[in-house]
């Protein structure tokens, strides 16, 4: 049954927007902050889930790692609506109700949820609000917090899989700020101070630069009013909000890098541009690389899993705002030289480029796709974090229109896609391993 | 709406009924018989077998029907269990259900396949080589456990030597021992698919035998520390904690794990390591304790796992340590017991956020031998416990000067031995 009180109706204070299978878009009028609501009745929970629309793309040389050192200070010491200070931070009283929270920071945002039975939104929109303008930074609080994420970056620099990613996007994008790791650089990292967090925080937290998702067991107008009651004090950004403007140069020419390791692993990755997640041939290039590397039936699991000549071979892509990669890794196995993984997936993009794909393959793979969607539906985090992407990305309805997309793309559409997206003569091959596996 | 569980040849199932659900999810368990837990290899090696092949269908023929039907279904097995676990619409009933019980009552062990997946295997033994955290988790186990309890996670070395001695009879032989060995299924989706499928388990298993059990053994292993070196690493990965004598049916059970949580509870912020050794000292992004691998009638143990550079490991061990003596030897507060008591009681509340959350806590439960009821009451019994019992099971359960300390990593660049 839906968690409702006594609060008066919350949806004077907005303007709608727009509706979307079962989504429904607002504005709050006071300053600009958007709510995208979504009842699920039944499950018991509510999450409240705040992206901002700033990542790692909006940072520059020298202050990278800022937007997610800034995600952890989210967790330190605010002051409330009256500038009192909160005897501890907000966070921690709904932790020690039970409530499951975190944060990430990627490419294009940073998102803050929480997720806790209904009875306890008013206190989790009253946190997430008071930590949108009332964070208090000093540096007492911040020196632990900083050797926390010299941690967090040391666990993934060991990770090969990580170096190599991280490497290819560094090389992929000369411009673009997709190209150095959300994480940062270690020695931005260790000299990023309190006043350049502070800096950003009052550049980019503002309620007109933020999406509130609320998913769950509860009405949407009780929903709407709390929202109203805790954000509505907060003022719009007094300057525009700084939108990036660099757009990464068409690369020319193959490329290729080498990491020398001493590990037993030999990885190797092309590495590919892609389109922006609203551009028209998203939904096909994302049929395209399904077919091409995912699960037992997939070309290049066949030719290269089945034959032994890697262990594991996938893709890793995902929706963007700006265009981004497509980066295509294999494991490969002892006594086989990467070269020839390469060629082999050369051939398989080539013969799709020259033949395309069968329509049983393609109502296969539309089929896959479209039932993962389904499934990841169920409850209320993953729809939520699910919808976190798309906001990002630019269009949250995508993540509504996305399967039907998928239903309506053609043979043709795969195969063009094929032909412009994974062009051998702009590759980026990377290669980690040691020297005489390489 | 949970339906309870009923027990009809050897299989437990519970089903969720879904009103209007298009969606069916299943998990299906089969218990591996004590007498085959010799192996470690031959388990997992069997689970991936089952999607390479049966009797009606070839292995593309089943990847074909599954990837045209949008049915995820995957296969894992460890020493003492093989899982199933299938998602699909119920749409697509009728073509999929068919595959999935061939697929269990008679998988085909090609040769061909099984050299194949031989190879895979090896690789992937190769590669874990790279792995420090599995590695020190590994080493763990092998001073906690005997070789042949199901916790035990064997040497690499020893598991190469296990999978050439794989073959087409092992795997037959696996196959008809579970085929009579205890099976527990949980399902959610529309009532009467749920009843066609649990009638399509019932025809094809005819079980004989009965869930293991151990004897409880009560001593703690021999404080140690040992350290593995894996090359090219930030990190040194450790693996901090001792054998748990305990079963869950053990009154101490409640009352250690709870006190285990105030340690270091999973996910967030809230246990004393967390709040201290990352949060105060900032000596780590991560650093959490739990219990692992008990059932209603075995025993386990309990770990911490964290990670720390080889320059802060030795503050990082001390503070470990200090918060052990401080917990075992001055206890937990009042406050922290009425605090965890809410902060647990409102997650289990969240393990019913979605079918599939809901599913996994009732199927884990029901694996480790506790009943749906058993589950539903955990909020009573949490709140009937008391700051004595909690601190009485710490002291007798977690000595701090007996430990089993593992490190993976780049040990080599350790400042001090500890």
């Amino acid at each position: 049954m839906a968690h409702k009180t006594q609060k008066k109706a919350g949806s004077g204070h907005f303007t709608h927007i727009t509706s979307l299978g079962g989504i429904h878009e607002y504005e709050l009028k006071k300053n600009g902050l958007r709510v995208l609501f979504l009842r699920k009745p039944g499950t018991q929970a509510v999450v409240s889930n705040i992206v901002y629309l700033v990542g790692s793309r909006h940072e520059t040389r020298g202050k990278t790692g800022i937007a997610h050192m800034l995600e952890h200070m989210l967790f330190k010491d605010t002051v409330d609506k009256e500038g009192n200070r909160s005897p501890k931070p907000r966070h921690i009283s709904l932790q020690n109700k039970g409530a499951l929270l975190n944060a990430s920071t990627w490419l294009d945002r940073t998102n803050y949820y929480f997720v806790m039975p209904p009875e306890y939104l008013d206190e989790m929109l009253s946190a997430e609000a008071e930590r949108m303008r009332g964070l208090i930074l000093v540096q007492r609080g911040y020196l632990p917090e900083q050797q926390n994420v010299i941690s967090e970056f040391e666990m993934y620099a060991s990770r090969p899989d990580y170096v190599l990613e991280s490497a290819l996007n560094t090389h992929a994008f000369v411009s673009h700020g997709y190209g150095h790791d959300t994480i940062g650089f270690k020695s931005d990292i260790e000299s990023l101070t309190c006043e350049d967090l502070r800096a950003f925080y009052d550049t980019y937290y503002w309620p007109n630069n933020a999406y509130l998702i609320l998913v769950g067991d509860v009405e949407q107008d009780y929903a709407l009013s709390l929202v109203a009651e805790h954000f509505s004090h907060i003022t719009r950004s007094p300057h525009q909000i700084p939108q990036t403007t660099t757009e990464e140069p068409p690369r020319t020419g193959s490329q290729t890098l080498t990491i020398l390791k001493n590990s037993p692993l030999t990885l190797t990755s092309l590495c590919y541009p892609t389109p922006r997640a609203s551009d028209p041939s998203w939904p096909a290039l994302h049929i395209l690389i399904s077919y091409l590397t995912s699960g037992k039936l997939s070309p290049l699991y066949r030719k290269l899993v089945e034959t032994h000549k890697v262990s594991s071979v996938g893709a890793s892509y995902m929706p963007l705002h700006d265009p981004g990669t497509l980066i295509i890794q294999a494991s490969v196995s002892q006594n086989i030289k990467p070269k020839e993984i390469h060629n082999c997936i050369f051939s398989e993009i080539a013969h799709i480029g020259m033949n395309g794909i069968s329509k049983k393959d393609l109502a296969r793979v539309q089929e896959k796709l479209i039932a993962d969607i389904l499934y990841a539906k169920d409850g209320t985090y993953t729809v939520a974090q699910g919808l976190v992407e798309y906001v990002a990305a630019g269009n949250w309805k995508l993540y509504v229109e996305i399967a039907q997309q998928l239903r309506t793309v053609t043979l043709s559409e795969v195969q063009e896609c094929a032909r412009r997206w994974l062009q051998k003569e702009t590759v980026l091959i990377g290669t980690l391993g040691k020297e005489n596996a390489v | 709406m949970i339906s309870r569980t009923t027990q009809k040849n050897g299989i437990t199932t519970l089903s969720i009924t879904e009103k209007g659900s298009s969606v069916l999810r299943v998990h299906l368990t089969m218990h591996v018989p004590e007498t085959l837990f010799s192996g470690y290899v031959l388990q997992s090696f069997f689970a991936e077998m089952l999607s390479r092949g049966s009797k009606k269908y070839t292995k593309e023929n089943y990847e074909d029907i599954l990837e045209s039907h949008g049915v995820q279904v995957s296969f894992e097995g460890t020493r003492a269990y093989v899982h199933m676990t299938v998602v699909m619409k119920e749409g697509s009933a009728s073509k999929v259900l068919p595959l999935i019980i061939d697929t269990l009552a008679h998988p085909s062990f090609i040769p061909k396949e099984i050299l194949g997946l031989k190879k895979e295997y090896a690789q992937e033994l190769h590669e874990a080589q790279d792995n420090a955290r599995a590695r020190a988790y590994a080493l763990f186990t092998q001073h906690l456990y005997e070789k042949q309890h199901p916790n035990y996670v064997p040497p690499l070395e020893i598991q190469r030597q296990e999978l050439s001695k794989v073959t087409k009879k092992a795997l037959e032989t696996m196959h008809h021992s579970l085929m009579s060995a205890p099976w527990t299924i949980s399902m959610a989706g529309s009532d009467v698919l749920m009843a066609t499928l649990g009638a399509s388990f019932q025809k094809i298993h005819t079980p004989t035998t009965e869930v293991s059990s151990e004897e409880v053994s009560r001593d703690f292993a021999p404080h140690t520390t040992e350290h593995i070196i894996v090359p090219e690493k930030q990190n040194i990965e450790w693996c901090i904690g001792n054998r748990l004598p305990l079963t869950r049916t053990n009154p101490s059970f409640l009352a250690f794990s709870f006190g285990i949580d105030i340690l270091g509870k999973r996910g967030g912020f809230s246990g004393r390591l967390m709040s201290t050794v990352r949060e105060k000292e900032g000596l780590t992004y991560s650093i959490y304790a739990w219990i692992n691998g008990i059932t209603a009638t075995r025993t386990g143990h309990w770990q911490i796992a964290t990670f720390f550079t080889p320059k802060d490991s030795g503050r990082g061990l001390s503070s470990i340590k200090r918060e052990l003596r401080r917990i075992v030897t001055t206890g937990v507060t009042t406050q922290e017991v009425t605090l965890f008591k809410e902060l647990l009681s409102n997650q289990f509340k969240l393990a019913y956020e979605s079918t599939r959350s809901t599913l996994m806590l009732y199927h884990a439960s029901r694996i480790a031998g506790r009943t749906p009821l058993q589950v539903e009451a955990y909020p009573q019994e949490i709140a009937s416990l008391t700051r004595k019992e909690i601190q009485e099971a710490l002291r007798t359960y977690l000595n701090p000067e007996a430990l089993v300390i593992v490190g993976a990593g780049p040990t080599d660049k350790l400042l001090e031995k500890n």
